[in-house]
């Protein structure tokens, strides 16, 4: 698929136009991972278990979380709200190209770049602070690992194109619908707090919807905390999940087309 | 053979109405007005290969959502439409990789980059052969003399120079069909001009088809032999513009320079001759019928001061206008 190659390297040309544009945000993510860094070092000082995480292992899990979000959950493809409300869609609509993989395809290479200086951040950052983190060697838990960050990325892709596709029947509300999406996103998905601190009950029922796979469920993966059948009763969470929100999306493309007014235009 | 062929096309929106004023918006959160809207009401026509085809109609007559269907953008309501023997809206690869739609208001370039990198990612999109690519771009570049701007970043480039690539990215996998919505919109006269001449050329030398619509009747008289006159949806005329002046010109003007003032009777006889459509001394313009022309003018150059003395067609705008003004067409 030669055409989606081109476009993923047009975006990185894109993306580098504004050089200190993404200097900047570069800048930002590396002050998020010193100042989390240090808020859960100071709740460890004294050592000890708190809600089943050791110091290690939880600054293993906010080290991880950090690398991961820009990998699994930093995506562009929130444009597509803005190019269906005012009628930059229509552009799409007239060529052979399959619009979702565009944007797939956009948003990946929007990550790849993030990711590669993320690592080099990561790696500078590793020395400076020196961390005591948690090196997983089980091979087959490494594989299971990526396995579950490839189907990560493809769940977010579906839930963030889900929002953003509601801009056929509210054109320029899309937004609402988005704002929802981050806020699940940094609650119920791990970004802000591993989710094994909520209680029992409202942790099984978190575990049942799409969001804890997108960061928390692959994290724990690493980290080894998630074993035996709950392994295997995530990855079909994770797959129904996946397997309803194509189905949602094509409705809402299908339908979604027969009400666009390629306005503007 | 018909290239396209459209028949019965209508198309509704459904728009709600907002009462004017922050009671007005409060309101319309609870309860909607809906009525709807009859942009395209029973269309028909058929074009054939390489023909040029004007599609005129003000503000608001169909002409962009008729355009926008043929190309697939928009369900109609009713009706049926063959673009290339393909219905536009199932939008088939092989379709859309045989036409090209574009619209002066909008652009698909990318913005930050050199209109060649869009190109680049077009010919990838409709799978152009590198070799086919290259001698394409060689040709349109050559033809609208901006060679030297193909590195350029768009961002950069004045309104007559994008809207010039913006033509490139569209025409890059060299479209039989091509839909032109209001492509000299905004170009100042010169410009105008180079993108008219362009559009000559490349209906002549690649037997493209074309639509076009345009506000600049200038566009209209200098590019189509057949137009299609729309409004409010529905199709006024379609035929040779010539037809149109033939047809509706039923009047000629008769343009007098007068060598002095004239009296008053003079001037009250003048009502008797036909209708005085300018009178600002020496300049002095009659609309007489057709077939009167001549008598009135000797008349003039018999009883009148006349120092020169001219007849003429009825301006194309002004036929149009009559057109819309409500004569029945049909």
């Amino acid at each position: 698929m030669r055409k989606y190659l081109t476009v993923f390297t047009v975006s990185w040309q894109n993306g580098f136009v504004y050089r200190l544009n993404f200097l900047l945000w570069r800048l930002r993510s590396v002050i998020v991972i010193i100042t989390v860094y240090y808020f859960w070092d100071a709740v460890f000082r004294n050592g000890g278990v708190i809600f089943g995480y050791t110091r290690d292992k939880i600054l293993t899990y906010v080290f991880l979380t950090l690398i991961l979000r820009s990998l699994i959950l930093g995506q562009r493809s929130m444009d597509a709200a803005g190019e269906i409300s005012d009628g930059r869609l229509s552009n799409y609509l007239l060529k052979p190209l399959n619009y979702h993989f565009y944007w797939f395809t956009r948003d990946l290479a929007d990550k790849l770049l993030n990711m590669a200086f993320s690592v080099i951040e990561i790696i500078l950052l590793y020395f400076i602070l020196q961390p005591p983190v948690f090196l997983q060697t089980n091979i087959f838990i490494l594989i299971y690992f990526l396995l579950t960050v490839i189907l990560a990325v493809i769940l977010n892709y579906l839930l963030g194109n889900a929002s953003s596709y509601f801009s056929f029947w509210t054109p320029g509300n899309a937004w609402g619908f988005w704002f929802l999406y981050l806020v699940f996103q940094d609650f119920l998905g791990g970004v802000a707090f591993p989710l094994d601190i909520f209680p029992k009950a409202a942790y099984g029922l978190i575990m049942l919807l799409p969001f804890p796979y997108l960061l928390y469920y692959p994290a724990n993966i690493y980290l080894g905390k998630i074993s035996g059948a709950d392994i295997f009763q995530g990855f079909i969470i994770m797959l129904f999940w996946i397997g309803i929100i194509i189905w949602l999306l094509r409705q809402e493309w299908r339908w979604g087309l027969k009400n666009y007014q390629a306005e503007g235009r | 053979m018909a290239l396209i062929e459209v028949k019965y096309l209508s198309k509704y929106y459904q728009v709600h109405q907002k009462e004017p004023g922050l009671t007005g918006s409060i309101r319309s959160l609870f309860h909607r007005k809906y009525y709807d809207v009859k942009a395209v009401d029973g269309v028909s026509f058929t074009i054939d290969e390489g023909e040029l085809v004007g599609f005129i109609g003000p503000n608001g007559a169909g002409k962009t959502t008729t355009l926008k269907t043929l190309s697939g953008l928009l369900y109609p309501t009713g009706g049926e439409v063959s673009v290339l023997g393909y219905i536009p809206w199932k939008r088939q690869p092989e379709f859309q990789k045989q036409f090209a739609l574009v619209m002066g208001q909008k652009n698909q370039l990318w913005w930050d980059l050199p209109a060649i990198e869009s190109f680049i990612l077009n010919k990838e999109i409709y799978e152009v052969p590198k070799e086919k690519y290259e001698t394409t771009l060689n040709e349109l570049a050559e033809l609208l003399d901006v060679k030297d701007l193909l590195k350029v970043q768009v961002r950069k480039l004045s309104l007559g120079e994008r809207m010039k690539m913006e033509l490139i990215a569209a025409l890059i996998h060299s479209p039989k069909v091509l839909f032109l919505d209001e492509p000299t919109i905004g170009l100042d006269v010169v410009a105008q001009k180079k993108m008219r001449d362009f559009i000559k050329v490349y209906n002549q030398k690649y037997r493209s088809t074309i639509i076009l619509t345009s506000h600049y009747m200038d566009d209209v008289k200098e590019l189509c032999k057949r137009v299609i006159i729309i409004d409010h949806g529905k199709v006024l005329f379609d035929g040779l513009l010539e037809d149109i002046v033939r047809k509706y010109a039923d009047h000629k003007n008769i343009t007098v320079i007068l060598d002095r003032e004239l009296d008053r009777r003079q001037i009250e006889h003048l009502e008797t001759l036909g209708g005085v459509r300018e009178f600002i001394y020496p300049k002095l313009i009659l609309q007489v019928p057709r077939e009167n022309s001549n008598r009135v003018a000797s008349k003039l150059l018999q009883s009148y001061p006349v120092a020169d003395l001219n007849i003429e067609e009825s301006e194309i705008e002004d036929i149009i206008r009559e057109v819309f003004t409500g004569k029945d067409m049909a």
